[in-house]
């Protein structure tokens, strides 16, 4: 890629599900360890029923809870990891805009297989980050074809 | 007595509700904004087909409104039958105004607000189940 | 504020960006798929692209917390029933149409639409000087139309220019209530008070005096 150092600015959106720590850890081992960084974000979906910046603290604890685990496994990898929690109303543009502000060189992405209405489907996360992210997008797909 | 019908719309429903309402006697005025629509109804005494916008109040006039003891509005969409059912009622204070709303919760809605409405969807829902039952 | 907007073709595409640079909340419902996905290159994920006559989609736009609601689609019926399931379902406290038939007006208000903009009289409104023999602008209906408020424009070289305002002879069931000089301040008809070029004279007629009451201000006719 850019360097041969590896990367130092990547990108994790996460959700909770169990493909958070393998995405995670594909990250810590794409990293120079000792000068990068990686984000984990934790995006918030608010129904426009609410404001945006509604109190909405059930999600808000799942999601610390979440990145408490992700910066302890980056921890246990020796890699430098912070997590964010975001409000938005659809995650894809909050994902794009943390990457264009913080000039992230690669995102990951994770996802599972599914299908929607019998037809394969990667969902509108992924084909919105494949279309709109300003930097180099990875898609992973866990071990199980389908989610437990 | 017979009774003096205005019907906006010409479809297959508008057209077949114009026809046994003039066979059971009614005077019937059925108007459609597409004079092609009127191909499914023949000519005949007591029914006349004007081509005019159901929602227009100078359309309507033109139609007869004024004089209609029953305005009925049965084009395909709901929101166009919704105003044109409002304008009879409201604006010409037609005595009997029947509204087609097909989607169920805007259905509702409209009963809450007085009018009378039919939901072709709701009717077919019971005659099927009521088949798959039989 | 938090508002909702029906319908992103050319007046909702401009009160968005307004209403955007005014600091408000806005969602913004466009039926059209390929429209909506114009407006959401520009606007982002506040666009939602269905319809907003739906009671469903109008819930999942938040309707229950919205302030106000404004339906600006080129047709007006699907502007009166968005008005009419914000206002019964949602109990939207204020909902606004765009009435394209000036004809619609009076009925969107009896129907509970707080406020029915008719493109049309807006215009003509606008045009009064250039329509030869119109001078006279409805601005307001009273008592279920018998009688209206209306504005009559005085244009230069009016034979009636430098008469005395509370001498003026006006048709029966008609009167003269202010004047609004150019600098746009209203003045008390009486003690004296003269008409100007320009001055707007504001006054309330039956429709079928209009006429007569604008040849008797103006002395033209």
């Amino acid at each position: 890629m850019s360097s041969d150092k590896g990367l130092s600015r990547v990108l994790v959106p996460v959700d909770g599900s169990a493909l958070d720590d393998d995405i995670l850890s594909l990250a810590c081992e794409m990293v120079d360890r000792k000068r990068s960084i990686v984000w984990v974000l934790y995006v918030i979906e608010v129904a426009r029923a609410l404001p945006l910046d509604a109190e909405v603290s059930v999600e808000t604890a799942r999601g610390e809870a979440v990145l408490q685990h992700l910066e302890q496994l980056g921890k246990s990898r020796r890699c430098r990891v912070e997590g964010e929690i975001l409000q938005a109303r659809n995650a894809g543009p909050a994902i794009v805009q943390e990457a264009v502000a913080r000039d992230a060189e690669l995102l990951i992405a994770g996802t599972s297989y599914q299908e929607h209405y019998g037809s394969p489907t990667l969902g509108d996360l992924v084909p919105y980050l494949l279309k709109y992210s300003p930097c180099r997008v990875l898609v992973y797909r866990g071990q199980a074809p389908v989610p437990a | 007595m017979a009774a003096q019908v205005l019907i906006v719309g010409c479809g297959r429903l508008g057209a077949m509700v114009a026809k046994m309402l003039v066979d059971r006697g009614d005077r019937v005025t059925i108007v459609d904004i597409d004079a092609e629509n009127f191909r499914r109804l023949a000519e005949q005494p007591g029914l006349s087909m004007i081509v005019a916008n159901g929602t227009s109040n100078e359309d309507l006039r033109r139609a007869g409104v004024e004089s209609a003891d029953v305005f009925i509005s049965l084009t395909a969409q709901d929101t166009v039958n919704a105003l044109a059912a409002q304008i009879a009622q409201v604006t010409f204070g037609v005595a009997k105004v029947v509204c087609r709303i097909n989607d169920p919760v805007r259905r509702e809605m409209y009963e809450g607000l007085g009018l009378r409405t039919v939901s072709p969807s709701l009717v077919m829902t019971d005659l099927v189940l009521e088949a798959v039952e039989r | 504020m938090y508002v909702i907007v029906v319908g992103c073709g050319k007046i909702g595409y401009h009160l968005t960006r307004a209403l955007l640079s005014g600091g408000n909340e806005v969602v913004v419902i466009e039926r059209d798929g390929r429209r909506a996905e114009a407006a959401a290159e520009e606007f982002g994920s506040i666009i939602i692209a269905s319809d907003g006559t739906e009671p469903t989609v109008l819930g999942e736009a938040g309707a229950k917390r919205c302030d106000v609601l404004i339906s600006t689609t080129g047709q007006d019926a699907t502007n009166l029933v968005a008005c009419q399931v914000g206002k019964s379902s949602f109990h939207i406290p204020r909902v606004i149409a765009v009435v394209t038939d000036p004809d619609h007006v009076p009925l969107f208000k009896t129907l509970g639409v707080d406020v029915a903009v008719s493109t049309t009289e807006l215009i003509l409104a606008h045009m009064e000087e250039e329509i030869a023999g119109s001078g006279v602008v409805h601005l307001l209906p009273l008592h279920g139309a018998t009688t209206s408020v209306v504005s009559i424009h005085v244009p230069a070289g009016s034979p009636a220019i430098g008469r005395e305002l509370s001498g003026m002879i006006t048709p029966e069931g008609t009167a003269l209530a202010v004047v609004i000089g150019r600098d746009g301040l209203p003045r008390a008809i009486g003690g004296g008070l003269l008409l100007e070029a320009g001055d707007e004279v504001i006054a309330i007629t039956p429709p079928e005096k209009e006429d007569e009451l604008w040849r008797a201000v103006t002395g033209e006719g």
